[in-house]
């Protein structure tokens, strides 16, 4: 994993490789959608219950527990290089759409 | 080019030291954690470690010792904000080529790096030369 470059404005080649699970978790969370962002936001910052984000989100709170497994479980594996365990895998083969931001203001 | 492990749990610190270095033309890997960059060490090699005292998990202090001696043996700089006479002692009897007090002038830093890479290939090629003339 080397960094992108030292500055953004410099066309030399990084030097500096960092080996931070954070800078992993930072990366692999800006891949994923603003919504998934939220619904995470919400249950691990803001630790609402599933139900609560169920009903901020529009959400059944049965989606939610089952998105929030998922992304967990991505996540862990985006950070660790592990398998994508029985959630994941889940997601892939999901034909139901992620949330969307938009639904928390719907719902509100 | 000589290559510097930075064993930093604060990333702002390990930032900077990295970014400091890496403009004299070193090539640098930064970990969080001793455990990390000891593993990492295991299929690759490093000229020189620079790392914190206070770590979560191994001191700087446990990883200087292992990097003394054995195929791993390389100069370490200990850098912290903690360091009591006892402690600086200690450094020093487990061979460790320098010790920071927190903040330092990084013009220092670089100029104790230089030395000790300097000593280091010097100590090498010494052990190559009596090597040879045995």
């Amino acid at each position: 994993m080397r960094a992108a470059g030292r500055r953004a404005d410099s066309a030399r080649p990084s030097l500096v490789t960092h080996h931070d699970s954070r800078a992993l978790m930072v990366r692999a969370l800006a891949r994923r959608a603003a919504s998934e962002r939220v619904l995470l936001a919400l249950v691990l910052v803001e630790r609402m219950t599933p139900h609560e984000v169920a009903c901020t989100l529009g959400l059944a709170p049965r989606a939610v527990e089952r998105h929030v497994a998922i992304l967990l479980s991505e996540l862990r594996r985006a950070v660790t290089g592990a398998r994508p365990g029985r959630a994941a895998r889940g997601l892939s083969g999901s034909s139901r759409p992620a949330p969307r931001a938009g639904t928390a203001r719907q719902a509100a | 080019m000589p290559h510097i492990l930075i064993v930093e749990d604060e990333p702002t610190t390990s930032w900077a030291l990295a970014e400091g270095l890496a403009d004299d033309g070193f090539t640098i890997d930064t970990f969080r954690t001793a455990e990390d960059a000891w593993q990492w060490l295991q299929e690759s090699r490093s000229d020189l470690v620079i790392s914190d005292l206070r770590l979560p998990g191994m001191s700087g202090l446990d990883l200087a010792r292992k990097l003394s001696r054995g195929r791993h043996a390389q100069p370490v700089i200990i850098v912290t904000a903690y360091g009591s006479a006892e402690t600086l002692r200690e450094l020093r009897s487990v061979g460790v080529a320098d010790c920071f007090p927190k903040p330092f002038p990084m013009d220092m830093l670089r100029r104790s790096v230089r030395r000790a890479l300097e000593a280091s290939a010097e100590s090498r090629s010494g052990r190559v030369r009596r090597r040879k003339a045995a």
